[in-house]
């Protein structure tokens, strides 16, 4: 019989370690990608944090999302404590910059060829909103309602940031790809962004 | 649970190769936090993978552990996957036994390479340090400290040229400066493996920390490497010159030698041959040989690594602190310096930085130009202009003694003197313009200057030359030429055996001075004559004799202190000068003036006052600074000869 997730954190939280850790194994891998291509130093602490936050309760969970949707929530939420503890002093608005816009540096994941890098590095040249929208979107697979419980958006508008998120990655990548004479017209953008979940665990 | 995962892998287990090291330690690190047990420390092979020291896209380093060889190492793990994986651990083995041979204190040691699920590691020597990039950007430093890093680093590269090593990606992150300044090439056969990797593209070529600024920027500049490797050329020893002066470049002018974020853009600024702005602190000799390596043809760089090393040595130990008594007296110190040691590039670029540069013209702006209405800007420009070009002509002309093939011992030093000479002109014409002389004089005075080309060629020299000395020859008017046959001739450089103080003319501006020698005793330079004239209408302008020890003069190890000075003179009425040079804190010279009034006065020189604390006298001058004529007879001058 499989145990939920519901169960197994349920479990953990009466302080079953085991549980816990079966929870940790089902979801590390997802929780390290939502920071991957984010964090470039110290994003250990933040998956870390994620699964404390979980446990701890600290963040309420309803069980009217699934337990996925919530830990991502949970990520979202560190994410932008995190940025905003990082760049004290500067107003930011995650739904107008990016993180090139906040901190030009280029992503550290270890990407297989150009043509990924050059999603990559599109994806933190678009708001750091969008930028969490799409990579779920492609990324893990979440739907429209499940992106608007992370960013906290109805489903109407979170179906609207996806399409807009969308063009501007689309803008980005034309941009950085004439940059560096590459030719991405035969590129299906949707497969394309699917193809480089796998090099975000390297 | 309405968990909707559609992609199921999720939660299967991963191909290896999908999930790297550092995945692993990530995982195995906050597994251990949150479940409170003791994490398994993640090994390869015979290391303990401690903390991550950095990551690029192409590469992790992590700082570990050699349980067997009990020391800490750096491993640098290279990206799981590339196209030529196959190869890469035959092909770095090979290179790092290439390295292993090398054996330099300025190229790190590779210990290791090994493979651990598929990635290629290296282990090389741990480095308790910062990179160059740290380095050079943790503030100002002077440029004699940044001289010795960048040598240091020099020779590193040409260690590995002899061995048949190429680089092919020097740059600032790949060079670390360790806690003692001891300075460490990284990454020589990595960088053939990670290019190797990156095929077609420059885009993995990303400084972690690179200034990017355009949006349409997706990579960090290939701002080091040659124009030949940016069109795809193979890499050579000159590529490595060149990627090593762009990182001189940047280091003395605090900018790169090209702009550009995109390959595109830079191809297209790497057209422009760099210049440096006139305010860069390095001389005027290592400038000329930065923007030589980085011409873009590789035949006109230097011949190898070794000629570019010898060229960026600097020519003296420490840098001349020259006294604020003016301009002439900064000529006068140099062209001591010239004749005491007979390599002339340093010290005469330096002493023309002080004689026209743009400090000295924005002072005599200040002082002439500014606030005064009456002076015509069109006067102004065309002598500054003609100055200008004149210090243009005698730097460019100068720079041909730095280079390897000029004459060597006397040919040499003749010919570093006619550049003081022409130098001194030039300094006369200036210091002119400090006493009155009118601009619109200027460029008339300059257009009469001797061409400092014609110190290049051994003939001219030796018209330009011998005109000087024999100006100098007669015993100015009012003098008793009589009483100089008193003295026995010696020579002009050198005194005898024993503890053979050398002394030399220090000739400033217009003055003109001519130095007799007999010989003293063994401990002591008693009969020391020199009689000249200083010419020009006010001070600051001085002449005379420089009386030091030995050819090491100012090598701590040599050490000898003056003990008693005193002198007599006559002549026109006026002042006479006492400097004494001191070792302690670099070179510091410390003057005492003198009016002498009666001729053949006799003076004793407090040289404890002189040198105060820093009681180190290695070298004494003594002359005249104002104008006139003058005689003076060095009445007795003891070494400590008991300093070793």
């Amino acid at each position: 019989m499989v145990t939920t997730d519901l169960e197994l954190l349920e479990a953990w939280r009466g302080g079953e370690t085991t549980a816990g850790e079966a929870l940790f194994e089902r979801h590390f891998d997802a929780v390290m990608r939502f920071f991957r291509n984010k964090i470039d130093e110290g994003s250990e602490d933040l998956v870390q944090r994620t699964f404390l936050a979980c446990v701890e309760g600290k963040e309420r969970f309803e069980g009217r999302s699934s337990f996925r949707t919530y830990l991502f929530a949970v990520a979202h939420n560190l994410l932008r404590t995190r940025f905003r503890q990082q760049h004290r002093g500067i107003q930011i608005d995650f739904t107008e910059q990016s993180i090139w816009d906040i901190a030009p540096a280029p992503s550290t994941v270890m990407a297989r060829d150009r043509t990924q890098r050059v999603l990559l590095e599109a994806m933190r040249r678009i708001p750091i909103e969008s930028q969490v929208a799409l990579e779920l979107h492609y990324w893990e697979g979440l739907t429209a309602a499940e992106i608007g419980v992370v960013i906290e958006v109805p489903t109407g508008t979170a179906k609207t940031r996806i399409r807009r998120a969308r063009q501007l990655l689309g803008q980005a990548i034309e941009t950085l790809a004439q940059g560096e004479n590459l030719d991405t017209s035969g590129l299906d953008l949707d497969v394309w962004a699917r193809s480089v979940r796998q090099v975000l665990l390297r | 649970m309405n968990d909707e995962t559609p992609e199921v892998e999720d939660t299967a287990p991963d191909r290896p190769a999908d999930r790297g090291i550092e995945y692993a330690r990530v995982k195995s690190m906050v597994r251990g936090t949150l479940f409170g047990r003791e994490s398994t420390p993640l090994r390869l092979g015979r290391f303990t993978v401690l903390e991550r020291l950095g990551q690029g896209g192409m590469s992790i380093v992590y700082a570990a552990y050699d349980d067997e060889l009990d020391r800490k190492v750096a491993l640098k793990l290279l990206r799981p996957e590339g196209a030529s994986k196959q190869h890469a651990p035959q092909r770095l083995r090979r290179e790092a036994q290439a390295i292993a041979r090398l054996s330099h204190p300025n190229v790190i040691p590779i210990y290791e390479v090994g493979e651990h699920d598929g990635q290629v590691f290296l282990a090389m020597e741990f480095v308790r340090g910062v990179t160059l990039r740290s380095w050079l950007g943790g503030g100002p430093r002077p440029w004699s400290e940044v001289s010795e890093v960048l040598l240091q680093a020099a020779r590193g590269l040409a260690a590995a040229h002899r061995a048949n090593i190429v680089h092919r990606d020097f740059k600032p992150d790949n060079v670390m400066v360790d806690d003692d300044g001891r300075v460490r090439v990284l990454d020589f056969g990595v960088a053939a493996l990670e290019l190797d990797v990156a095929a077609d593209t420059m885009l993995e070529l990303r400084p972690r920390d690179a200034k990017l600024t355009h949006d349409g920027a997706l990579v960090g500049t290939p701002i080091y490497m040659a124009p030949e490797c940016l069109a795809r050329e193979a890499a050579s020893p000159a590529s490595d010159q060149f990627s090593f002066c762009a990182v001189c470049f940047e280091a003395v002018a605090g900018q790169r030698h090209r702009s550009g974020d995109t390959l595109a853009q830079l191809e297209a600024s790497g057209k422009t041959p760099p210049s440096f702005s006139s305010d860069v602190a390095a001389p005027a000799r290592v400038r000329a040989t930065i923007l030589r390596g980085l011409e873009a043809n590789p035949a006109d760089r230097h011949a190898d690594m070794d000629a570019l090393i010898s060229a960026l040595q600097p020519r003296h130990r420490r840098r001349w602190a020259v006294p604020v008594i003016g301009i002439s007296a900064a000529t006068g110190i140099a062209a001591w310096a010239v004749a005491s040691d007979s390599d002339a590039c340093q010290t005469g670029e330096d002493a023309m930085h002080d004689i026209w540069s743009d400090p000295v013209k924005s002072r005599v702006h200040d002082a002439l130009v500014a606030g005064s209405p009456s002076v015509s800007l069109r006067d102004w420009d065309a002598a500054t202009d003609a100055l200008d070009t004149y210090a243009g002509r005698w730097e460019a002309a100068h720079a041909g003694i730095c280079d390897a093939d000029g004459p060597d011992g006397e040919a040499a030093l003749e010919q570093a003197l006619c550049f003081e000479w022409l130098q001194g002109d030039l300094a006369a014409v200036v210091t002119t313009l400090g006493q009155g002389a009118l601009l619109s004089a200027v460029p008339g005075r300059v257009d009469g200057l001797d061409d400092p080309e014609a110190c290049t060629d051994p003939r001219k020299v030796a018209d330009i030359t011998q005109l000087r000395r024999r100006k100098s020859t007669p015993a100015p008017d009012g003098l008793d030429a009589g009483l100089l046959s008193d003295f026995e001739e010696g020579p002009l450089t050198r005194f005898g055996a024993g503890w053979s103080p050398s002394t030399d003319v220090l000739a400033g501006g217009q003055s003109i001075c001519e130095l007799e020698v007999a010989q003293g005793g063994k401990d002591s330079a008693h009969a020391l004559r020199l009689h000249g004239e200083v010419r020009g209408s006010q001070a600051p302008l001085w002449s005379g004799a420089m009386v030091f020890l030995g050819e090491q003069h100012f090598a701590p190890a040599n050490l000898q202190r003056v003990e008693t000075l005193s002198f007599s003179a006559r002549g026109t009425p006026g002042h006479y000068a006492v400097m004494v040079f001191t070792l302690r804190d670099g070179f510091t010279p410390g003057l005492q003036a003198f009016e002498l009034d009666e001729p053949w006065q006799h003076i004793e020189v407090d040289l404890d006052a002189l040198a105060a604390e820093r009681y180190d006298v290695t070298g004494v001058f003594i002359g005249r600074v104002q104008p006139g004529a003058f005689d003076i007879r060095l009445d007795d001058v003891r070494f400590d000869s008991a300093t070793p």
